[in-house]
């Protein structure tokens, strides 16, 4: 197993820049996420790795070995595609067999590939179907089988592109669990690569928030909910997401206690800012809003009804917010105007230019 | 009711027309079938003509092309004339459709363009200057042997730029991420065409082989230039000499027709399965 880092890594197509200057250390045994929305250079990172992609600028490494001109076949790596990319003329066994027969000096005997063919099977529960062609599979199961012929080579780091989008809802969360028992079983290193923030959530050691090529924040999955770095990162994670809104601190000593001053009330700071900035962005997580309190007042727009919690979406200013309610309260009637209560401890504040937390 | 009627007329109506059409067509190969069966005299005496076999009908005819007629000689010749084109054709088709689909190499347009441009010349176009080349490397002569007759049946048709574009289509219909896998797994760029991309661009070298076939067997200008010696007619040569030394052979030509045909309907009946699979089902979601 091994470790893979970007070191200052850029990747350029023509004129437009897909990654731009990353660096990023995944520990090895790590189950790395690469999160973004949709073209944020984080599927371009997971091909450089691969060897799909070449690098423009920068280093990259596998292990300690600078991996920038070598080819894909000679990475000991595996990918499983989000289109699962199976051979449709093969079969599951065929398939997995694939990356055994493949190179052919490398190629080990029949009988062995045979027992590792039999082993990936076994550890996907794939074994009924070895004779079958992709195409009598069902959706999951031919995700087992790019699985499978991932792991039957047991390459040094797993990437993963998208592997469950193309899974329904209740398969994607079977298989969530069953990617994280798998990752602990081979304790081998995983990239990742999803827009769903709940799949990095749940299964992440440490997400990377990629957006316009750029890293925007490494870390765990439960420290990048509470700290964001930036505006970009609290308004992607969190579901639903923060709500937000401008603001100035103000500092009068004559104003009573320091608060930050906005367009439907003023929000309590328990602590004084580390900044100099008169104007800032607020965030307040759904869960740190509290109906009934007199901080903020907002018009109630709807009530979503979850079973177990309910969604409050209010009218703030000029913006959507939402209030996480317990199922046993009381719910607000619609059209209603309600106070809001927040809970100062748990409140971000970001720098509307830089758009960076203020510490 | 009121719009099924309408829709029943106009259904009729293409019935009725397409029956027409298949008539117009059927009926030059039904009036090979009656007349194979008749004698040959018979039709030639026949007061007034028949779309019927006359009586009596008579079986003999396709056994006596190959008796009298010496079908069988030709018959072997353009066999394996067609064989060799079909296989250097294909083999040839699908390595440049290869380099063509997955390789950079210095000049590709232009090349791929060249290429494109032979596909606008018509045979006759390169008819004379052809023979002309084959005939000062001594494959067409009054002389020709059989393998120098086979050479100049063959070696204009050993690479064609209708099938490398074919299969060159073929090829780029195969999946990106399919290739991108095999590239992880590693295979070579032979190992990919062979494992891969052949395998699943089946149903493309599928037609392309029936077409290469077809237009290879069926090819009558250049052989009638190519070959000088009635020894080494082809089928479609052969049969210009068909019942013409006696009335009485009159039906063999037509027998002869038929049995030419026939492989190319063998063929058409066992690809038509091949043809309509669609073997990529399944390869990626």
């Amino acid at each position: 197993m091994s470790s893979v880092s970007f070191d200052h890594v850029t990747k350029r197509f023509g004129d437009t820049t897909a990654v731009d200057d990353l660096t990023l250390e995944v520990a090895d045994r790590e189950f790395m996420v690469l999160l973004g929305p949709s073209g944020c250079g984080k599927t371009t990172a997971l091909r450089m790795i691969a060897g799909l992609e070449s690098v423009t600028e920068g280093e990259l490494r596998i292990g300690e070995r600078r991996v920038n001109d070598v080819d894909a076949r000679d990475r000991d790596i595996s990918m499983v595609f989000q289109s699962y990319a199976l051979y449709p003329h093969m079969t599951v066994r065929k398939n997995i067999e694939s990356p055994l027969v493949a190179t052919r000096h490398a190629r080990p005997a029949a009988a062995e590939r045979a027992a590792r063919v039999r082993e990936a099977a076994d550890v996907l529960d794939l074994a009924p179907y070895l004779d079958r062609k992709p195409g009598e599979l069902s959706g999951g199961q031919r995700q087992r089988v790019a699985l499978a012929r991932a792991i039957v080579r047991r390459p040094q780091v797993f990437l993963m592109d998208e592997p469950l989008s193309n899974l329904d809802a209740k398969l994607r969360t079977q298989t969530r669990l069953e990617l994280v028992e798998l990752w602990r079983r081979l304790e081998a290193t995983f990239i990742y690569v999803t827009h769903d923030q709940v799949e990095a959530m749940t299964m992440a050691s440490r997400i990377a928030v990629i957006a316009d090529g750029r890293l925007q924040q490494v870390g765990p999955p439960q420290a990048v909910y509470d700290r964001p770095a930036n505006l970009f990162v609290a308004g992607f994670i969190g579901s639903p997401p923060m709500n937000m809104i401008a603001g100035e601190v103000d500092r009068s000593p004559l104003a009573g206690p320091l608060r930050v001053r906005t367009a439907i009330g003023n929000i309590p700071l328990p602590t004084p800012p580390t900044t100099n900035l008169h104007s800032v962005v607020a965030g307040i997580r759904p869960e740190h809003l509290r109906l009934g309190g007199s901080d903020l007042s907002v018009e109630v727009l709807n009530v979503e009804q979850l079973g177990h919690e309910r969604h409050v979406i209010c009218r703030a200013g000029d913006a959507r917010w939402v209030v996480r309610q317990a199922a046993h309260e009381p719910a607000p009637a619609v059209g209603e105007r309600v106070g809001l209560g927040v809970d100062g401890a748990s409140l971000h504040l970001f720098d509307p230019t830089s758009t960076e937390r203020i510490a | 009711m009121a719009t099924d009627a309408p829709r029943r007329g106009a259904a009729i109506g293409w019935y009725v027309l397409l029956s027409a059409l298949s008539l117009i067509v059927l009926f030059p190969v039904w009036m090979t079938i009656a007349r194979a069966l008749s004698d040959g005299s018979a039709t030639l005496f026949a007061r007034t003509p028949s779309v019927l076999p006359y009586s009596p009908i008579q079986w003999d005819a396709f056994s006596r092309a190959f008796t009298e007629g010496g079908l069988g000689r030709p018959l072997l010749v353009s066999g394996l004339v067609t064989l060799i084109i079909v296989a250097a054709q294909t083999a040839t088709a699908v390595g440049a459709a290869y380099a063509f689909a997955f390789l950079e190499f210095p000049f590709k347009r232009i090349v791929m363009v060249l290429c494109a441009a032979t596909l606008l010349l018509p045979i006759e176009v390169t008819l004379i200057a052809n023979i002309q080349t084959l005939q000062e490397v001594g494959l067409v002569s009054p002389s020709q042997g059989f393998g120098e007759a086979i050479g100049a049946l063959t070696l204009p048709f050993l690479a064609q730029a209708f099938g490398i574009f074919l299969i060159r289509q073929g090829f780029l219909g195969i999946p990106k991420d399919l290739r991108d896998a095999a590239q992880l797994d590693g295979y070579s760029d032979l190992g990919f065409l062979r494992r891969v991309a052949v395998p699943v661009t089946r149903p493309v070298i599928g037609s392309f082989v029936l077409i290469a076939f077809l237009s290879a067997y069926n090819q009558y200008v250049w052989p009638r230039f190519s070959v000088k010696t009635n020894r080494w007619d082809t089928v479609q040569l052969a049969l210009r000499r068909f019942g013409l030394d006696n009335p009485d052979q009159l039906n063999l030509g037509f027998a002869a027709a038929i049995i030419a045909a026939l492989p190319v309907l063998v063929l058409l009946l066992v690809f038509q399965k091949q043809l309509i699979r669609g073997l990529t089902a399944g390869a990626v979601k």
